[in-house]
């Protein structure tokens, strides 16, 4: 594979509401912390299935570590405005007087946009934290789970947004770092993840051409999820082939279930069908957007777990061992 | 009321829902359905799959309103007693369109529509999309071409985000708290920080080293002109809202059964309830049906009895089992969590359930096979 996501120092994990974003973005923390690295997961909207994923309350705007080495945290715009002004000014006293004033409120209830910057601002911060009395970054890696809705990126394009807003003064230079940090290859990436179907992989690649064309954000894996793999193996394939040959053993097999076995071939039927559909969208996303993609099997129950997705990270790392 | 009726006597229907659910395909079929039950109907979509667009003819519409033409009828062999038209929502444009609409002229429209500040709302922000498509809506609505608009909703990543967009915008557009915050700044531009209150002067200052002194001109002359516009704009915000309380309009709820997407829709069933506007109803899509009446167990149970008796074959048996008892767990979890999420649904709100399916829907045959889930009769002529 040409890309290696864990030599980057953030990995942005999007895609359309339901593809499993969450699931992959824990995965790639827990693929990253099992290399050894110290994670922090990052998620820029509560999300239930995070909370689903390691069991617990994830307090907003606390780092916590949710298992060795691995820290989660829930960013709020307005504790991020709040931590941002504070550091900005050196004194928490002053920020807390100019942040209660009501004109400013006014503007924050209101005004758009803002969440987006700070929230980006706030994965900046992260960035740069070094471990005390040393030069080491606190967090070897930051993964953000990221949300692409309406506009697709309206979180990553904040930057940019807001420097064609923002023509001069202090903010304008920060806001210049924190687009340096996300259009730099050698730290940030663009995952995307999507299910093999038409609308997801559709919208992945228009998602991507943005990405590129708009906002200069290195792209890096795209995640097939869900894919349903083929229901036999060599063995069980030759073991049906001979099957269906088998008249007597046919008709045994439709007397043992109810309705002569129509549950059981519909359910074949429709096994086929997902297994085409699966390979179809696959085969797209390799033609429209390219390689790196890391296909991840439809697993069962649907709910997502700890198991699950450390399920997924073992796929994750053995496919970027193995070149993508 | 139950589902058909809806599309029978309604004069708008808003689809809403998570992203990802199938809302484009849902509002599209209970659109045609209704075509073909001869009343004249509007499809208003945000961001269709592309196969669909092409099959519809929507390709090039951008914000104007369009016929599905015969054709695309012909290849499904039927023809709609009514009308089905479609557009595809252009957010920027609606924006421009509002602006030039409450302008008292050219010169004022212009001002507003080349300020650097206006520009980055409408197109880049968050929150503009959902608030062009409820006055695009209204403004659909007011010219009275149309029986029916169904209305797609923006992909958000809440469906709340539709319902707060107006309010949010107005209050954000408020020309009295702006004039509050600006005009000091305005006229200490003039006169200097003279005049100005002291918490004022901190914050001006504040955000000019912070932003610059160009932003804030921005910034300040666009409520400026703006001014003269805002109460327009308000009433016309106001008027979208109570549109939305109309008898004639009712909010659709799509959902799919994953957890995710549910307790989503458990924050758009109180919201709505609360703010006093009518749920028609709840549409579950990509339902996993089951494929037999076995349970799990039973399938479980027979595997075992079928790979004893056909021993030779006993990896095929297996594999088949498994897989039976896959979808049927599918069934099974889907079916469970849809259950829980109706006990908490008012009662009187009718609810269907279209099954996942195995084809893409992209042309008026494959929206028929969507409506006949929906339970709406559809003639076929």
């Amino acid at each position: 594979m040409g890309i290696d996501p864990f030599e980057k120092r953030i990995l942005f994990v999007t895609g359309k509401g339901g593809v499993g974003k969450t699931t992959v973005a824990a995965a790639l923390a827990y693929a990253a912390r099992d290399r050894g690295m110290n994670v922090c997961l990052v998620e820029v909207a509560p999300s239930p299935n995070m909370r689903m994923i390691f069991e617990r309350e994830i307090p907003v705007y606390k780092e916590v570590e949710v298992d060795r080495d691995l820290t989660v945290l829930s960013i709020e715009p307005f504790r991020a405005l709040h931590e941002y002004v504070g550091l900005q000014l050196k004194i928490g006293g002053a920020a807390r007087l100019i942040l209660n004033n009501r004109l400013l409120n006014y503007f924050l209830n209101t005004a758009p946009g803002w969440r987006e910057l700070i929230t980006v601002g706030k994965i900046w911060h992260l960035y740069d934290m070094k471990v005390k009395w040393s030069n080491r970054p606190r967090f070897d890696l930051i993964v953000v789970d990221s949300p692409a809705t309406g506009h697709g990126l309206s979180f990553l394009k904040a930057p940019s947004v807001f420097m064609n807003i923002i023509k001069m003064g202090r903010m304008q230079g920060q806001t210049d770092d924190v687009q340096n940090m996300l259009t730099d290859p050698k730290i940030s990436l663009l995952n995307v993840v999507t299910l093999p179907e038409e609308m997801p992989v559709n919208e992945s690649i228009t998602l991507l051409k943005t990405a590129k064309e708009e906002l200069g954000i290195p792209t890096g894996i795209t995640f097939v999820n869900s894919v349903y793999p083929p229901l036999f193996d060599e063995e069980s394939q030759a073991s049906y082939d001979e099957l269906q040959k088998d008249g007597k053993a046919m008709e045994r097999l439709k007397e043992v279930f109810p309705d002569r076995a129509k549950g059981l071939l519909t359910a074949l039927e429709s096994r086929q069908a997902r297994v085409d559909q699966s390979e179809f969208y696959k085969n797209m996303v390799l033609d429209k957007i390219g390689p790196p993609i890391v296909s991840i099997p439809h697993l069962f129950p649907g709910r997502v777990d700890k198991e699950g997705v450390q399920k997924v990270a073992e796929i994750i790392n053995r496919s970027i061992k193995e070149g993508v | 009321m139950q589902l058909s009726d809806l599309v029978a006597e309604k004069h708008i229907l808003v689809c809403c829902g998570s992203g990802g659910v199938g809302k484009t395909t849902i509002s599209a079929s209970l659109a045609l359905s209704a075509a073909m039950a001869g009343r004249k109907v509007l499809v208003c979509t945000i961001d269709p799959a592309k196969r669909l667009a092409d099959s519809l003819g929507l390709k090039e519409l951008g914000n104007e309103e369009a016929r599905i033409p015969d054709e695309a009828f012909d290849k499904a062999g039927v023809k709609p007693k009514g009308e089905l038209w479609g557009m595809m929502l252009d957010s920027k444009r609606t924006f421009d369109d509002l602006i030039e609409r409450i302008s008292p002229n050219e010169e004022t429209s212009r001002k507003i529509l080349e300020n650097g500040f206006y520009q980055n709302i409408t197109t880049a922000l968050a929150g503009s999309q959902e608030f062009s498509a409820m006055e695009k809506l209204y403004e659909l609505a007011a010219s009275g071409k149309y029986d029916l608009i169904v209305l797609d909703t923006p992909p958000s990543r809440h469906a709340l985000d539709f319902l707060d967009a107006p309010n949010k915008m107005t209050a954000f557009l408020d020309a009295k708290v702006i004039q509050w915050v600006l005009k000091p700044y305005l006229t200490a531009g003039k006169m200097g920080f003279k005049f100005v209150n002291r918490t004022a002067k901190a914050m001006f200052s504040i955000l000019e080293k912070a932003t610059g002194k160009e932003t804030l001109a921005d910034i300040a002359d666009f409520f400026l002109v703006f001014e003269g516009l805002y109460d327009g704009f308000k009433a016309r915000a106001a008027r979208v809202r109570e549109l939305m309380e109309e008898d004639g309009t009712a909010f659709l709820l799509v959902t799919s059964p994953q957890s995710g997407s549910l307790s989503e829709a458990d924050f758009f069933v109180e919201r709505i309830e609360q703010d006093g506007m009518a749920l028609g109803g709840v549409i579950f899509n990509r339902v996993h049906t089951p494929p037999t009446d076995l349970t799990s167990r039973e399938a479980a149970a027979l595997g075992e009895k079928a790979a004893s008796s056909l021993k030779k074959y006993q990896p095929a048996v297996e594999a088949l089992v498994a897989n039976l008892r896959l979808f049927i767990l599918l069934a099974e979890a889907d079916k469970r969590a849809i259950d829980s999420f109706l006990t908490r649904l008012q009662k009187g709100v009718g609810s269907v359930r279209v099954p996942y399916l195995l084809h893409d829907v992209h042309d008026i045959a494959t929206l028929l096979d969507v409506a006949s889930y929906l339970k709406l009769r559809v003639l076929r002529v």
